[in-house]
């Protein structure tokens, strides 16, 4: 992951992936991810309803299993949130199809 | 009691047909396979002859009961049943020795499968029985025809009309047969009957998951939701009129139709023109909530009574007003899914539109259309651009990836290109079927194999000890085992 931010105003976390998200790049990005959704948490406080996680793969060229179930993580966080998985490319896109995870990329 | 009595007094009743139609097609199959490949080549030559003389009558009884379609389509549809398909399989070794390699010491033999049931959709009901008619006989294995209630007459006449020819041709008694009645009760026995050797099903999903689920291997081919991308490389004059031909032949019935367009917004104006020219029709966003309404019912299923209707007459139907001589109706479209019923198969002059911002936005399009409903089914392409041709033809899930290609035509083979002609389109493991080839006579014979001694040398001089010694790992093994004496 090369940047996260959350954004108050829209209640959303936005985190930016480039490059091959391989096994490797899936471990450390569950543990800055996982960071991340903490410190948006501490951020929100009391916010009640649903935070929006947008996973931007707009430069990743190749996502691993590990990125997959990092996705499913971070789908299955308490308080609903719903996972955004913008801008892949036409072969990622498949990828998530074919795994059964479509219904994240927008 | 008298109500269980009853149902087994049916239940019986239909086992007894079952069984009679099965003891039949069972001293079919047995005389047959006596037959040798020029006695089994004469009765297909028959057969084919007298279907395609009858072509006209055929198409016209077809599109007179069923109230689908366009004779004049059909009539080209029971001509690549016929013609082409006999054409395609005239030559084909279907009996006795395939293929024999002394070297190998290999002796490929061909031998019938048995009873095939042939399971036949409303939508192609004549060409499909003269198609599957023609391929069983090919591979010499008896078939019994299984209409749909509303083409009882028409299939029954193009099987009767073959029968005859194939008896005259000295074909054995029985080698066709058609169910006595069109009870799902019947179909059901006959499916799971312990004879039978396969069933051919083609149909709407209900039907192909029960001839999966009857336990008897099947080759069936539901639904597809073809998606038709055109990039702004294509020629858009030449893809819109392809489109068109393939879109309206028999007012869209056939399953590998185009059911979707999806392109560059750049593009969008000059195919919409395009389209106008050839009086399609682009509805606003109050006649796409009619035309859903209509053409769709609440369970995402499209609605029989708008399947092979002409465009004005599925207009009329969802009270939208159209000009006459409309051939097409466009909806445009954002998204795919239940949120959007014309996004899902419709068997009828409709047509889904998508303007997307690029190439990679439209081809993702076409993915999720390609998987709502129509995966291992047909894909289309319209481009000039190879690599974008090979991306597509890489991500799209589909037996059959069309280009620059009327999809209709295209997918059955024969006329656009080199594919076998059929009207049973594999579908792959993604459309839960064996094949994704178009399906054809060499589909329905078991190839047993004939093996001669041929000794394996390496591991004839290989020192079998080494495999029990646990010291002795792949590399040590294998530089022994390939090791040049």
């Amino acid at each position: 992951m090369i940047s996260s931010k959350y954004e108050m105003e829209r209640d959303e976390l936005l985190c930016v992936f480039a490059g091959r998200l391989d096994a490797e790049a899936g471990q450390a990005d569950t543990k800055v991810f996982e960071s991340a959704w903490q410190a948006a948490q501490n951020e929100r406080g009391d916010r009640a309803g649903a935070m929006k996680i947008v996973f931007d793969l707009g430069e990743v060229n190749y996502v691993s299993s590990g990125f997959l179930r990092l996705c499913m993580q971070a789908s299955k966080k308490p308080g609903g949130n719903q996972l955004h998985v913008v801008n892949t490319s036409p072969d990622i896109k498949k990828l998530f199809t074919m795994a059964g995870l479509d219904l994240f990329v927008y | 009691m008298g109500v269980s009595q009853g149902t087994e007094g049916g239940d019986a009743r239909v086992r007894g047909m079952a069984d009679d139609l099965m003891e039949r097609a069972l001293m079919a199959a047995a005389v047959y396979e006596s037959y040798d490949q020029e006695a089994t080549d004469r009765i297909v030559e028959r057969v084919f002859r007298a279907g395609f003389n009858r072509r006209v009558e055929l198409a016209k009884m077809a599109a007179e009961e069923t109230r689908m379609g366009v004779w004049q389509h059909k009539v080209m549809k029971n001509m690549l049943a016929t013609q082409l398909v006999y054409e395609s399989i005239r030559d084909e070794k279907t009996v006795g020795v395939l293929s024999e390699n002394p070297v190998m010491g290999i002796t490929e033999i061909a031998q019938p499968l048995g009873p095939v049931l042939a399971i036949i959709p409303v939508t192609n009901p004549t060409s499909t029985t003269l198609f599957k008619i023609l391929i069983c006989l090919k591979a010499r294995n008896p078939v019994i025809i299984s209409p749909t209630r509303k083409a009882v007459k028409c299939c029954q006449a193009a099987a009767r009309i073959c029968y005859e020819a194939a008896m005259e041709a000295g074909a054995p008694e029985d080698c066709i047969q058609w169910m006595p009645e069109t009870s799902r009760e019947l179909t059901q026995a006959v499916m799971g009957h312990k004879k039978l050797a396969l069933i051919l099903a083609t149909g709407g999903t209900g039907l192909v998951g029960a001839a999966y689920s009857s336990g008897t291997p099947a080759i069936g081919v539901g639904p597809g939701n073809v998606p038709v991308l055109i990039d702004d490389s294509a020629d858009l004059p030449f893809a819109v009129e392809s489109i068109m031909t393939s879109k309206t032949f028999d007012n869209g019935t056939i399953c590998a139709s185009e059911q979707a367009v999806v392109l560059e917004k750049r593009i969008a104006a000059d195919v919409c023109r395009e389209f106008e020219r050839h009086n399609g029709v682009m509805l606003d966003a109050e006649n796409v909530r009619k035309l859903q309404a209509c053409a769709v019912l609440p369970n995402g299923n499209m609605n029989p009574d708008v399947v092979g209707q002409p465009a004005e007459a599925v207009a009329r139907m969802a009270g939208i007003s159209v000009p006459e001589g409309t051939r097409l109706l466009l909806a445009r479209l954002t998204g795919t899914g239940l949120d959007h019923p014309l996004s899902g198969e419709v068997l009828a002059p409709i047509l889904a539109f998508y303007e997307e911002a690029d190439f990679n936005k439209a081809i993702k399009r076409c993915i999720d259309l390609n998987y709502l409903g129509g995966v291992g089914h047909t894909a289309a392409i319209y481009s000039n651009n190879e690599e974008r041709i090979a991306l597509f033809g890489r991500l799209m899930n589909a037996g059959r990836v069309l280009v620059n290609t009327p999809s209709s035509q295209g997918a059955v083979g024969g006329s656009y290109n080199s594919l076998h002609p059929s009207f049973t389109l594999g579908c792959g493991s993604g459309g839960k079927n064996s094949t994704t080839e178009n399906v054809t006579a060499k589909h329905l014979i078991n190839i047993k194999r004939l093996c001669r001694l041929r000794i394996n040398e390496r591991l004839a001089r290989f020192n079998k000890d080494e495999f029990l010694d646990e010291t002795k790992d792949v590399d040590a093994v294998l530089r022994d085992y390939n090791r040049n004496w």
